[in-house]
């Protein structure tokens, strides 16, 4: 009798062990079990690579048993980064490790099994997400108002509320470069994987629609105008929904047409549908916007879903990417445009699923001349990539001038498309300027020193100097540069900047002059590499900076707003009307930052994310020190602004 | 009945709309105006009255007034005001002229510049023993430009009456740009359309109390600022030369208090202004009376 308890006892946990998929539930609910045992499991990507870390994979995995788990290693690689992707379902065998409280399978193989998967999702209960022991790693979503929104610790905390008083928190890393736009006030329901802080749980989103009630997936991935487009959504909340629609219109006239979508069987909220193929609503090229609406029993809209832009491809071929370099701008990515005596490689990827492609042209000229006349004819090279030279600018002409060309493709069918106008900016032999970087990170008063490197490439450098800007002031300063003899690197230059109070930004960019005249003016885009140093703020105020010129919010344009004072203070930034009514509360927090340094992107809309008439504003700075309750404030104009003529 | 339900119709949307509007917003170009919390649709009985109900002109004198405010102290603000007031001969009531001008500079930089030219008429419609019934319009040109954006000039019209009952009632109202002006390279943007009801009472001699309630139509609806703004005010002479002045009003919640001296024609004024958060706006103006 012992004998079989012995032989169940050891087989038993072997026999689990040895299935080929082992489901997540099982190894999380049996973590003792499993640490550092090899498993096999498959589930479809909740957050993917690159979203939670920089450097690291820190992905989620979930399956249809209800649970996720988190794949580890300490890269990112690009095959991690096709793979894992949210919606694709992989297969991952590999060990599994408990580290902090977090489940985790690393060493691993993976396969690709599908692609474009709804997201799992579990409903769980606050106080289930409370008990993040045992939920870590599982998709879930929550509905409440947003009782406080702070940025801390390079992400954005915010806390939502739901009817019942219950709290939670979600935690958005500012490596997701996600912007949801989120305010105090606001209602909100959004989708997190579970983790926990300071022995809280939390919430992890990562993607901006993550913020929405719709996740959803269509396919093909390539639509082509014959197709049929299937649709798949799986709705949030409301609870109450008894309908989705799908809502669909050509590009082209905006006038939406209904198709009545049906409950996906086993999919909690989930609805599928078919749209018709394009090609039977038009003859001609357009593309399709897509947009869901959930209703209720009385047929009364609950949600609608924000526009979706669906690209459909005809059967003629089309131009997937050009792309143009130079032997300099090749060897040298610093360089950023071609040299006017170098010839300039172009290479076109163009693609014609129905077809064969028969000829890819260039058509090419000065722009000077707004013509493209010359013809270069582009050879296969390898693949969907064909790859010609064009002449270097000094064998065309004596002026300084830019070329300007267009892709022509033609298949077998005589199908003709072409690119877009693409200009090539081609730069004389004038300094390169590259490597700019602040040398030190001086505190308050203290030196800036400053380091770069400057290479003629045909010849000497005459004169080299740093150009500054403080803040927002249009005064310009100077201070110069000196060969760094500690490097024998010839190109090397450093130069120092008199020391700055807490809070000035310092934008710094270099000027050098050739033998032949040229100054790094000449070349194009120059002006645009900047670097930028703010000093820290160590000690209680209220700077605010904003740029003194008015924006555009109804382009889409934001102002960045910069407000300093020390870690621990707490920050009121609010925004008034001219006559002095409040009309937004952008900021109300503690600051985190270590140096005080805080950075706030206004789109121009109010606490009802309405965007703001045009005219004048006033951005109110309040800082609080929170040990004596010292006040100090600063305020600034905001001038929200549109073409007039 | 009729009456009844314009009457309930007006009071319904006044009080329903929000009111917030960016370019040409409520400046507050008169000192006194100020000082009273912005309540002058039933008073306007000087040259000021151009830019609040051009019908109180017609209560007032041959005037030129000039004013000059940073609002709620900011240096980037500056309202500066120039008005005149002139009778026409014979009954055919009076004529002004007002200018405002409110530049935005900050850090050398003239962000913004808005410029408002006024030509303003009123007449008696009827008077009697009891009461008056005095109107007024005036056409406005409205200049802006913004740095980047360029320029753009366009036009309004204002309208106003003033029914004065028993010398120590009045009743007005004012209504700016009916004709809807707009800006923008395709005219996208509205100018503010607003309605202001006002009343003043006289309790006894040289003491006047002031209500106005005021609102935008034009403003977007889906801002969700706000509600209906009411002002009053009460102005005591206390000598022939010397007024004292007070004020309140709400959205925003602002105090207000201020003084108003007049000899032998020259007039100073001044008003004061407290915010809840933003500072407090001083407010200066000159005029003479011919």
């Amino acid at each position: 009798m012992k004998k079989i308890f012995l032989f169940i006892a050891i087989a038993l946990p072997l026999m689990m062990l040895a299935q080929d998929i082992t489901p997540i539930a099982q190894i999380q609910e049996n973590i003792n079990q499993y640490n550092g045992h090899e498993v096999t499991i498959e589930g479809v990507v909740t957050i993917g690579a690159g979203l939670l870390y920089d450097t690291r994979l820190q992905c989620y995995l979930q399956d249809e048993s209800g649970k996720g788990i988190q794949a580890f290693d300490y890269d990112i690689t690009n095959a991690y980064e096709q793979a894992f992707v949210r919606g694709n379902r992989l297969q991952i065998t590999g060990t599994i490790e408990e580290y902090n409280g977090v489940t985790e399978i690393t060493d691993f193989d993976f396969e690709i099994m599908s692609t474009g998967n709804l997201i799992p999702m579990t409903d769980l209960t606050v106080s289930e997400m409370g008990n993040y022991q045992t939920w870590e790693g599982s998709m879930t979503w929550f509905s409440g108002v947003v009782t406080d929104s702070y940025s801390a610790g390079g992400g954005l905390n915010v806390t939502l509320e739901n009817t019942s008083g219950e709290e939670m928190l979600y935690r958005l890393w500012d490596s997701c470069d996600v912007d949801p736009d989120i305010a105090v006030g606001d209602q909100l329901v959004a989708k997190g994987v579970i983790s926990s802080y300071n022995g809280s749980p939390q919430l992890l989103p990562a993607y901006l629609e993550d913020f929405t009630p719709f996740s959803s997936v269509i396919q093909p991935n390539l639509i082509f105008s014959e197709d049929d487009i299937t649709v798949k959504v799986r709705v949030e909340w409301p609870e109450n929904i008894a309908t989705m629609e799908l809502q669909y219109a050509l590009q082209s006239d905006m006038v939406y047409h209904t198709l009545i979508l049906a409950p996906i069987d086993g999919v909690d909220r989930g609805y599928q549908g078919t749209v018709p193929p394009l090609n039977t609503l038009t003859d001609a090229s357009d593309n399709y916007v897509f947009r869901y609406v959930g209703k209720d029993s009385a047929g009364s809209t609950l949600v609608t879903g924000d526009p979706i832009a669906v690209v459909v491809y005809t059967g003629v071929p089309f131009i997937e990417g050009v792309e143009f370099y130079s032997q300099f701008t090749e060897t040298y990515n610093f360089i950023q445009y071609p040299f006017n005596d170098e010839r300039i490689t172009i290479v076109a990827e163009v693609v014609d699923d129905l077809g064969e492609i028969s000829e890819v042209a260039v058509h090419y000229g000065l722009k000077s001349q707004a013509s493209m006349d010359s013809v270069l004819i582009l050879e296969p090279d390898d693949g969907n990539l064909f790859e010609g030279d064009l002449p270097a600018m000094t064998d065309i002409t004596e002026l300084d001038d830019d070329f300007v060309f267009q892709v022509w493709v033609t298949d077998d069918a005589d199908n003709v498309i072409h690119s877009e106008e693409i200009e090539i900016v081609v730069a004389p032999r004038a300094p390169v300027v590259y490597d700019m970087e602040f040398l030190n990170v001086p505190q308050p008063g203290e030196d800036l020193e400053f380091g770069v490197n400057i290479w003629d490439t045909d010849g000497d450098l005459t004169e080299q100097f740093i150009q500054y800007q403080l803040d927002y002031s249009s005064d310009g300063h100077t201070a110069p540069l000196v060969r760094d003899t500690t490097y024998s690197d010839t190109t090397r230059y450093i130069g120092v900047i008199p020391g700055k109070s807490s809070g000035t930004t310092v934008f710094a960019h270099v000027v050098a002059y050739d033998n032949d005249g040229y100054s790094t003016y000449n070349i194009p885009g120059y002006e645009e590499m900047e670097v930028e140093y703010t000093y820290p703020v160590f000690s209680h105020k209220a700077i605010l900076k904003v740029p003194p010129h008015p924006f555009n919010p109804y382009a889409g344009e934001t102002l960045p707003i910069d407000f300093y004072s020390k870690q621990g203070d707490k920050v009121l930034l609010r925004i008034y009307s001219s006559s002095g009514k409040l009309v937004h509360t952008a900021k109300n927090f503690i600051i985190d930052d270590e140096n005080g340094i805080n950075r706030f992107e206004w789109d121009g809309k109010n606490r009802s994310r309405s965007v703001l008439p045009l005219g004048m504003y006033i951005c109110h700075l309040e800082v609080t020190e929170t040990d004596t309750g010292n006040k100090k404030t600063a305020k600034a104009p905001i001038v929200i602004g549109a073409p007039l003529k | 009945m009729k009456i009844k339900n314009v009457i309930g119709i007006i009071i319904l949307a006044i009080s329903i709309m929000p009111a917030l509007h960016g370019i040409f917003d409520e400046y507050e170009p008169s000192a006194r105006a100020r000082a009273m919390g912005g309540t002058y649709t039933a008073l306007s009985d000087d040259a000021d009255g151009i830019f609040y109900n051009p019908a109180g002109l017609m209560l007032g004198s041959n005037q030129v007034k000039a004013g000059y405010t940073k609002v709620f102290g900011n240096d980037f603000q500056v309202l500066t005001v120039v008005d005149a007031s002139w009778d026409l001969p014979k009954s055919y009531g009076r004529i002004a002229f007002g200018y405002t001008g409110m530049d935005v500079d900050y850090q050398d930089v003239n962000m913004m510049s808005e410029k408002t030219f006024m030509l303003g008429h009123s007449f008696t419609l009827m008077k009697d023993v009891h009461s008056q019934l005095h109107v007024g319009y005036t056409a406005n040109a409205y200049h802006i430009s913004m740095d980047g954006f360029s320029n753009r000039t366009t036009y309004g019209i204002n309208l106003g009456a003033t029914a004065v009952l028993h010398t120590r009632t009045r009743l007005a109202f004012a209504i700016t740009n009916i004709n809807n002006p707009r800006v923008g390279k395709d005219d996208d943007y509205e100018l503010p359309q607003e309605m202001t009801i006002g009343i003043a009472y006289v309790p006894y001699t040289g003491v006047i109390t002031t209500l106005d309630v005021k609102k935008t139509f034009n403003a977007p609806s889906d801002t969700g600022e706000s509600t209906t703004e009411i002002h009053a005010g009460v102005e005591a002479t206390l000598f022939e030369i010397i007024s004292l002045r007070m004020g309140v009003q709400d959205d925003p919640t602002m105090y207000s208090a201020g003084v108003g001296i007049n000899v032998h024609g020259a007039m100073v004024e001044y008003a004061y202004q407290v915010h809840s958060v933003l500072d407090d706006t001083h407010h200066f103006g000159i005029g003479f009376n011919f």
